[in-house]
């Protein structure tokens, strides 16, 4: 060993003891903040609420197979809007368990109508179990809409029984997915809440916290990206400019503008917390405010935009497409500046794979 | 433990018995006395013959070496790439890179060079895993080597998607391989120029790793290195160090003093343990904080070139607790002409290197944000960049447009690498007008909306888009569409 190596090895070691022993963790404290009161205070409020409005749903569409009136339909329907925004208020911190358990498949499918038909005029008897085993675009909020918002949902008769049995079944199946999720993040079950609050500890998926951010923000993308997608196809983006309607992601029920706006709340409540002054904002903001104040700016215009449409989409489609176009640019916007800015003031790993880097 | 060793041959036969002879008074030297005796031109007197210097660089370079760090390098090199075909098949990147994607993004003028159909690309891996058996064991050894080479070469320029700057190393030092036959059939000794052309291929990564750190972000303003030691803060102990406000400023000019210096302080006996103690702990270091595969490895195992030749024969020797055994150079014999081909081959080989990471000066424009020139310059973990990217077509004969949002055609982690890179856009807004004009859209114009974040400024429009791309050539200078970069301080 050389004499200077000899020389510089203790300086070496007690600086580095004397740094690694003073000075406080702030950067850490924040990433641990957030994530506790993401899993806590937003994740779990909300999947609780979906348990409970699914539980509702599951009772309306229950009393309706039971007494179908206009009455019980409309709370039928009433019960659907309310699940329908409970699970669109958990669209961009859909991670962990909703996605171990692939619960949007079996909840938010595009249904097949033509496959849904074809149930209805079957003789085999609707019971939970048989559609249970039916494929995903048969079962879910979208099916259940299909079903639900048409005129044949009091009908008389055989045919409006069956629609009315598969609408139970739906509904209990609903519930249970839901419950499922719920109970991931319960801290006396599954307790996910404590496995992403305590990112970087033994017991935790998320080897660090970068791990568990780097999961939070590639989901707000995604879930800003989708929502995107639900006015950009309408609108004939992909397919010459042509207004497509029937690319409406709720349009049977005229839902989908309270759809984007309850998608948006869930962006906010990662973004500025359950209280509106914590959430991803403040770990940001630590290191550039400028970023977080873009970002807020991006969020509010994006809810403008969308309280400036016209309801329902299905007409404002054609009759005011300029305030449709202008609220998928400023979505468009807002996953620009979390792309580019927030990702890279965060250091954030874009997961879209798991390839080497230099 | 190895220890510098007095070379094995300092008085090598290869030197001429009477290299100089004495000028005496009776024997006056002219210049022209000097050129008849070899000296050549440009000779300025006796005190710098040239022939005295073709000499002593005869000397250097023919000297036998003991070719056990070259050998040990070949086994490490060949078994750290079957780690990394190994790779290949368990995180299902064959099918992911090569068969899942619909489009691809080949360098220009390689369009040729695509994905084999069917299970040809497992079967090009399952050659390029034999390859690097072979090398490791020294078995076929040249026919090996040329295996891996070219299958994985061939692998790596089917989409500059994936291009990583220690694939390109590997390319490389895999040629090197090939051409030195390190497999030592028949010899015990190897000139020293085989040592020092591999040591100065790792080398160059080095230097040109510390060469493009010499930028104002870098070492200004310590980006990256703040965002990514902010993000990393959790770490066990280094975490509570990243977070010290001087630490970014520090790891990045200890980063940049590193890259240049550690090949000086490598080769200079005094500081090498200490140079390989730092070489160790900075890909360490950079191995917790980034997912860099088997860069930290190579470079590890590279650095060890720079030791004594005969370092593994003593480590060996110490293991066993026995004296070192040498053995003796077979009698050289002089080199000849032809003996100089490899040399000049090298140094061809290495001068290309040394101005491909310079060819950016040719271009205006910041190559971080222009990327014209960026690869193959060994810009090593040196920028945060991140983009997004929308494409617009039009239909000028019917007045149709689309808004295409590339995630529809290409894998997302292509979606990612094309966000920020001006010529994969330009590629990619060529595969769209081609694939509209199969859709019954010919003629179609193409634009897009791309803007990159540069180490945490705010984003800046990347792409002209008022610019029809599909009108743009792949070999066109990228200024006139590609917009400059605005400069603002980052944060």
């Amino acid at each position: 060993m050389s004499p200077i190596f000899r020389r510089l090895i203790a300086p070496t070691l007690l600086l580095s003891l004397a740094v690694v022993s003073c000075g406080d963790s702030q950067g850490t404290a924040l990433r641990s903040a957030f994530l506790k009161e993401l899993a806590g205070d937003v994740a779990l409020p909300a999947y609780r609420d979906l348990d409970t409005r699914t539980e509702a749903l599951a009772g309306a569409l229950a009393a309706l197979e039971a007494t179908p009136t206009e009455t019980t339909l409309t709370q039928a329907r009433t019960a659907w809007r309310e699940a329908r925004g409970a699970w669109l208020r958990q669209e961009a911190f859909r991670f962990g368990p909703a996605e171990e358990q692939h619960t949007s498949a079996s909840v938010n499918q595009v249904p097949s109508t033509t496959g849904i038909d074809s149930l209805l005029v079957g003789d085999v008897e609707l019971t939970e179990t048989y559609v249970a085993e039916q494929g995903a675009n048969r079962k879910g909020l979208l099916a259940m809409e299909y079903l639900l918002f048409d005129a044949g949902a009091t009908e008389e008769g055989s045919a409006g029984a069956r629609r009315r049995a598969y609408l139970k079944a739906l509904g209990a199946l609903l519930h249970e997915d839901a419950t499922a999720v719920s109970t991931a993040w319960e801290p006396e079950q599954g307790n996910y809440v404590a496995q992403l609050s305590n990112a970087g500890n033994e017991g935790s998926p998320y080897a660090t916290q970068k791990d568990a951010v780097d999961t939070v923000v590639n989901r707000l993308i995604s879930s800003v990206e989708v929502t995107e997608q639900k006015l950009s196809k309408p609108l004939g983006f992909e397919t010459g400019g042509t207004v497509r309607p029937e690319l409406e992601e709720a349009r049977r029920s005229d839902n989908s503008l309270e759809d984007l706006k309850n998608a948006v709340l869930s962006m906010e409540r990662v973004w500025l917390g359950a209280s509106g002054n914590g959430g991803l904002s403040k770990v940001v903001a630590a290191s550039n405010k400028q970023v977080d104040a873009t970002v807020r700016g991006d969020l509010a215009a994006v809810r403008s935009a969308l309280e400036a449409i016209p309801p329902p989409l299905r007409t404002a489609l054609t009759n005011d497409r300029e305030s449709v176009e202008a609220a998928r640019a400023a979505l468009s916007t807002l996953r620009a500046t979390l792309a580019s800015e927030v990702v890279s003031n965060l250091g954030v790993t874009l997961k879209f794979n798991d390839n080497d880097g230099d | 433990m190895a220890t510098e060793q007095a070379p094995l041959a300092p008085t090598t036969p290869l030197a001429p018995t009477t290299p100089l002879a004495p000028i005496t008074p009776l024997a006056p030297v002219t210049p022209l006395a000097l050129r008849e005796r070899g000296g050549g031109e440009g000779a300025t007197g006796p005190g710098l013959p040239l022939r005295a210097l073709h000499e002593r660089l005869t000397a250097t370079l023919f000297a036998p070496v003991d070719p056990s760090s070259l050998v040990a390098y070949r086994v490490v090199f060949g078994l750290l790439m079957m780690v990394a075909v190994a790779r290949f098949f368990a995180y299902g990147w064959i099918h992911e890179h090569y068969l899942a994607p619909k489009v691809l993004f080949p360098y220009a003028g390689l369009e040729w060079i695509r994905p084999w159909p069917g299970v040809g690309m497992y079967v090009h891996f399952a050659l390029m895993g034999l390859g690097a058996l072979g090398i490791t064991l020294g078995v076929a050894y040249r026919a090996s080597a040329l295996t891996f080479l070219l299958t994985f070469t061939y692998a790596h320029l089917i989409d500059k998607t994936y291009y990583l700057n220690h694939y390109y190393f590997i390319s490389l030092a895999g040629l090197l391989l090939v051409a030195l036959p390190l497999d030592m059939k028949g010899r015990s000794h190897v000139p020293a120029w085989w040592l020092w052309l591999m040591r100065a291929q790792v080398g160059l990564v080095y230097f040109f790793g510390g060469v493009a750190k010499l930028k104002s972000d870098w070492l200004v303003h310590a980006q990256p290195m703040k965002i990514w030691l902010a993000a990393s803060t959790d770490l066990p102990v280094l975490g509570r160090l990243f977070e010290q406000p001087w630490a970014p400023h520090a790891f990045s000019i200890a980063g940049a003093v590193f890259d240049l210096c550690v090949v000086p302080a490598l080769l200079w006996k005094r500081t090498r343990w200490l140079a390989y103690a730092a070489v160790v702990g900075f890909h360490v270091i950079t191995r917790m904080l980034f997912p860099i595969g088997m860069f930290p490895w190579l470079m590890m195992a590279g650095a060890l070139l720079f030791f004594p030749p005969d370092w593994p024969r003593r480590l060996a020797s110490w293991l066993r607790r026995e004296p070192v055994k040498h053995r003796e150079p077979e009698s050289p014999s002089l080199p000849t002409r032809h003996s100089w081909l490899g040399p000049a081959l090298a140094v061809a080989f290495l001068g290309v290197q040394f101005l491909l990471p310079l060819r950016h000066l040719l271009y205006p424009g910041d190559v971080m944000w222009t990327e014209e020139g960026f690869r193959f310059s060994w810009n090593v973990m040196l920028m945060e960049k991140n983009g997004v990217a929308e494409f617009h077509v039009s239909e000028p004969a019917t007045g149709k447009r689309w808004v295409v949002s590339p995630g529809q055609h290409l894998s997302p982690y292509q979606v990612k690498m094309m966000a920020t890179q001006p010529d994969m856009l330009l590629t990619f807004a060529h595969y769209l007008a081609r694939h509209f004009a199969e859709q019954g859209h010919p003629g179609v114009e193409v634009r897009v909306d791309a803007f990159a974040s540069l180490n945490g400024r705010p984003r800046q429009r990347l792409v002209d888009p008022t610019v029809n791309l599909a009108a743009v050539g792949p070999w066109d200078s990228v200024h006139g569409w590609v917009l400059p970069f605005r400069e603002v301080a980052p944060p």
